[in-house]
């Protein structure tokens, strides 16, 4: 049987980019080596369409805020 | 030598020894009756499931091996016996009818266990890893297993087809079959055996990929779909042929898989493209 | 000015006499259509739900105030093109008031396409999850009351990189748009949060022999962390079993999964190898509420075997569909009506855990149960 070991609440379809769903969807579509898995290939990659504050929020925050 | 090298090799091997448990059956009855019995995948997936059910009930590996081959030899014998044998000769009809039988089987594995997939536990004496000395390497027992049976049923199938009166027979009979109806010897029987002797194998190949790998309805084509690859490529009929036709298909898959595994499909059936453009009979086959 | 005031009254009569008509109950039967694969090896996904859908049914007496409820079930066969013949069907022959389902991957994105075709006729999406068809082909009349792909594997990765402490992780997947979606979400979380690198290895869809990808994630054990299995159904008994054998266990720790891998009947195949196994899913069968434990007992007395997410969002969807009917007092023939209606519903699913809502773009917010862990077998 499976049991819950830790719940996030109100996940939306865009999941952590609800209140960005546009740019979200403005992303190149997904495929089997999109996006990239590096860490530094990815935030390069999220800056141009997620925007310089957003990478900035990620790096302070040291990644989402619950 | 890499460690990945030497793992694909021995993947490569065992994947071989059960796609040839499983070729061999179907090989043997083309060589006799020159019928490509496509029911060959399903009599694979139900011995499989067959042996599953055994051994939920019984406990026992070896029993479920020996129920899943018997029951499919029975099915095989019967589908000889009833169906195939008013079609003789006729090659579209009897195609039809080994199709026809498939999807029978097929449905009715649907209904007895199910869309889910399963799959057989392995017997504890072959669970495991064996970790191969010098080289340091670990590989599962249960590989090693296939592969040690693969071998002694080629050894077996090549005692029973050259030491045996009636393997000798058989062989003869591949060869020319007229002459041989002709020394009054009963073909027929002859037929019937070869077909349940082609099912058994199915089902033993069933219970070994069930307990390898998984059961799932489905999998009878996809079965079908690799046995023919080997046949092809081996020469249909020729049971030599199909030795090498496995191990051909098992470690151009395995390396495929290992080195680039998106286009493994792709890599598998290259070989068959080229062989039947150059070669349309098989690496050992006979111009027919 | 006496005749004026006659016709004024005569038309307020008609217009009244016309509302009434109106609100009463406008059919004689309910015609609900359900499309998935009953057949060949995707049946448990259209099965799954298509159970779900008539345990919900049941609960109604298969009845709307009094008005009783007819189902039509069509059989995809996991095929595009025999989906769209079965939808134009459902539509033309069986006139249906709306249509729940389906169930796969390709079908959702094609049965969207249909929807956009043919705007009348509502549909509930049944367990299909590519994003895009409540996100870039969004269209009026195709609701989702379930789930994407990638909206319960986000915080998953998140859960990796900060609970567990992964840095670089191998997904193991098969090669076609789910699993690109799932890995894709994944690492937005995993990266985002702390996590170093991904490696992903693709495998043909149908492959089962998975020797050469166990001996290479051998040697990247030294690498990497972790492994995650991004397959669904026969692929991942496949690919547990070969785990053990390989003795993969011992080298790495725990296998973590994608959402498709915590389904009840598959984990329960796998035995001892699936223990503790982490995936993320906004339903787990272990939840302890009243009404989940119902829903549990129930659906077994019915079918024999304990459900599992995908009969609970053919469940689900019935509710759903009440609930709007309800709102419109069933007048399920107006279909621009009940569309709205479906739009604006929100529900409290009964056994999912805790609360969601659908909003007026369709898609459901959840509670995500990230991670999932599985821990004990369960009977049957």
């Amino acid at each position: 049987m499976n049991i819950a070991v830790k719940t996030y609440t109100n996940v939306s379809q865009f999941g952590p980019y609800a209140d960005m769903a546009e740019k979200y969807m403005a992303a190149p579509a997904t495929t089997r080596s999109y996006p990239p898995g590096d860490r530094a290939s990815y935030f390069r990659e999220i800056e141009t369409y997620f925007g310089k504050d957003y990478v900035e929020k990620l790096n302070r925050n040291g990644g989402w805020v619950d | 030598m890499s460690i990945l090298v030497i793992m694909s090799m021995l993947n490569g091997l065992t994947l071989a020894a059960l796609l040839f448990i499983t070729a061999s059956g179907l090989t043997l009855s083309f060589s006799l009756m020159r019928v490509v019995n496509l029911t060959h995948g399903a009599l694979y997936m139900a011995g499989g499931f067959i042996g599953m059910s055994v051994v939920k009930v019984t406990g026992s590996w070896l029993l479920a091996m020996l129920s899943g081959g018997g029951a499919m030899a029975v099915v095989a014998l019967l589908e000889e016996r009833f169906l195939l044998r008013r079609a003789r000769g006729d090659d579209l009809r009897e195609t039809l009818i080994s199709l026809s039988v498939a999807i029978i089987i097929g449905d009715l594995v649907l209904v007895i266990w199910g869309g889910y997939p399963k799959s057989i536990a392995i017997p504890p004496l072959l669970s495991g890893v064996w970790t191969i000395p010098v080289i340091d390497m670990v590989y599962p027992v249960f590989r090693i297993f296939m592969l040690g049976l693969a071998i002694f049923i080629i050894v077996a199938l090549w005692l029973f087809l050259t030491k045996t009166n009636l393997g000798i027979t058989i062989r003869a009979g591949v060869d020319n079959f007229d002459m041989v109806s002709s020394l009054g010897i009963n073909v027929r029987r002859l037929f019937t055996f070869v077909f349940g002797l082609s099912g058994f194998l199915a089902g033993v190949a069933g219970v070994l990929g069930g307990t390898s790998l998984m059961l799932v309805v489905g999998e009878d084509w996809r079965i079908l779909t690799l046995t023919l690859i080997v046949i092809i490529i081996g020469g249909m009929g020729s049971l030599g042929g199909t030795i090498v036709g496995a191990l051909i298909t098992g470690l151009v898959y395995s390396f495929a898989t290992a080195y680039i595994p998106e286009f493994s499909l792709f890599i598998l059936f290259l070989p068959v493209a080229i062989i039947l453009s150059i070669r349309p009979q098989g690496l050992f086959g006979t111009k027919a | 000015m006496k005749r004026k005031k006659w016709i004024v009254a005569i038309t307020a009569i008609f217009f009244f006499i016309g509302s009434m008509a109106g609100t009463a109950a406008a059919v004689d039967e309910i015609r609900i259509g359900t499309i998935g694969p009953i057949t060949g090896w995707a049946t448990i996904f259209g099965q799954g739900c298509l159970n779900g859908i008539k345990l919900a049914l049941d609960e109604y007496n298969n009845e709307f105030n009094g008005i009783p409820i007819r189902v039509f079930s069509e059989d995809t066969k996991a095929d595009v093109e025999v989906m769209r013949t079965k939808l134009d069907s459902l539509k033309n022959r069986d006139k249906v008031h709306l249509i729940i389902g389906p169930s796969l991957g390709h079908e959702g994105m094609a049965a969207v396409d249909w929807g956009a075709r043919n705007p009348q006729v509502p549909m509930l999406i049944g367990y299909s999850a590519p994003e895009d068809i409540t996100m870039r082909k969004a269209t009026n009349s195709v609701i989702r009351p379930g789930w994407t792909g990638a909206q319960v594997i986000f915080n998953f990765g998140q859960y990796c990189a900060k609970e567990l402490g992964y840095k670089k992780i191998i997904i193991v997947g098969q090669d076609y748009s789910y699993p690109w979606d799932q890995a894709a979400g994944f690492i937005r979380g995993f990266l985002e949060n702390g996590g170093e690198k991904v490696e992903r290895i693709w495998h043909p869809v149908e492959a089962v022999d998975f020797s050469s990808i166990m001996a290479k994630l051998m040697g990247m054990s030294r690498e990497y962390d972790a492994v995650l299995n991004n397959s669904g159904g026969a692929q991942v008994v496949a690919f547990f079993k070969q785990w053990k054998q390989f003795g993969l266990d011992k080298v790495y720790p725990q296998i973590l999964g994608q959402a498709n891998v915590p389904i009840v009947s598959m984990l329960s195949e796998l035995g001892d190898s699936a223990l503790g196994v982490y995936s993320s899913l906004h339903y787990y069968d272990g939840n302890p509420s009243q009404a989940n434990q119902m829903f549990r007992e129930n659906f077994k007395k019915k079918y024999g075997h304990y459900p599992d997410v995908i009969a609970v969002q053919g469940y689900d969807a019935v509710h759903v569909a009440f609930k709007a009917m309800k709102a419109i007092n069933g007048q399920v023939d107006n279909p621009e009506k009940f569309i709205a209606a479906l739009r604006k519903v929100q529900l409290v699913s009964p056994n999912l855990h805790g609360a969601r809502f659908i909003s007026i773009h369709s898609p459901t917010r959840y509670r995500i149960s990230t991670s999932n862990k599985w821990l004990k077998r369960t009977a049957g």
